[in-house]
């Protein structure tokens, strides 16, 4: 699994790449690694947690 | 009036994958890979994972073969990817909503978003934007809140779908 995410990382690491089929459809590169990505959902669960909270969204 | 939000998209392997059981791993892949994702065909989720996927195929020597399985709020991806074999010829291209937004969402999702899944990494954000018709003279998101509070139920949204993270914001 990590020569793959090496492999993913290495090819969204290329210039040519990034620019033509990330940046020019308005997507922001990241390509993080698993531990880097982990954290981030983390984070992300919390947010969604107050923004649905804001919301007044019940679960269904 | 333009508003921006970061999604994102994140490709994930099933927990537990490693290689598959009984190939040495300098094997692998020694068949094509299946991508779930959670996006619709022709969107910019869908050809990226597709622009990616022939480089793979040129690095790795095999294809990347795409699934998409949109709808459902998001969740007929998770439930297809949670189901999966996890025997390493399978990886999913999951967004937030499947793994951030349903567990609050929903009182009950047909997978775990902690324990289904293993995260390989986070390709990309995406760019949102929430606009309003120029006629309405609005240039901010304080301004919209005010013209909203100050008519109430005059104003009509559009998002995606219903019950959705762009739902609730």
């Amino acid at each position: 699994m990590w020569r793959r995410r090496s492999t993913i990382a290495a090819i969204v690491d290329d210039a040519t790449f990034r620019e033509q089929q990330l940046i020019s459809r308005a997507l922001e590169p990241i390509a993080d690694r698993p531990e880097e990505f982990a954290q981030f959902l983390k984070a992300d669960r919390e947010l969604a947690r107050r923004v649905v909270e804001l919301s007044g969204e019940q679960p269904r | 009036m333009r508003a921006r939000q970061r999604t994102i998209a994140g490709l994930l392997a099933l927990s537990v994958m490693l290689a598959p059981a009984g190939a040495p791993a300098q094997d692998y892949p020694s068949r094509p890979i299946r991508v779930l994702t959670s996006v619709g065909p022709g969107g910019t989720g869908d050809l990226f994972i597709r622009s990616l996927g022939e480089e793979l195929h040129r690095r790795l020597g095999q294809p990347l073969i795409v699934e998409p399985r949109p709808g459902g709020g998001f969740l007929i991806a998770g439930r297809a990817c949670a189901e999966a074999s996890p025997d390493g010829y399978t990886i999913c291209m999951l967004t937030g909503e499947t793994l951030s937004y349903n567990r609050f969402l929903y009182r009950q999702l047909p997978y775990d978003p902690d324990r289904d899944f293993a995260p390989i990494t986070n390709l990309f954000f995406n760019t949102q934007a929430l606009v309003v018709n120029a006629d309405l003279k609005v240039r901010s998101v304080d301004d919209l809140v005010a013209l909203a509070k100050a008519k109430p139920k005059s104003l009509s949204y559009v998002a995606p779908a219903q019950h959705h993270r762009r739902h609730c914001r």
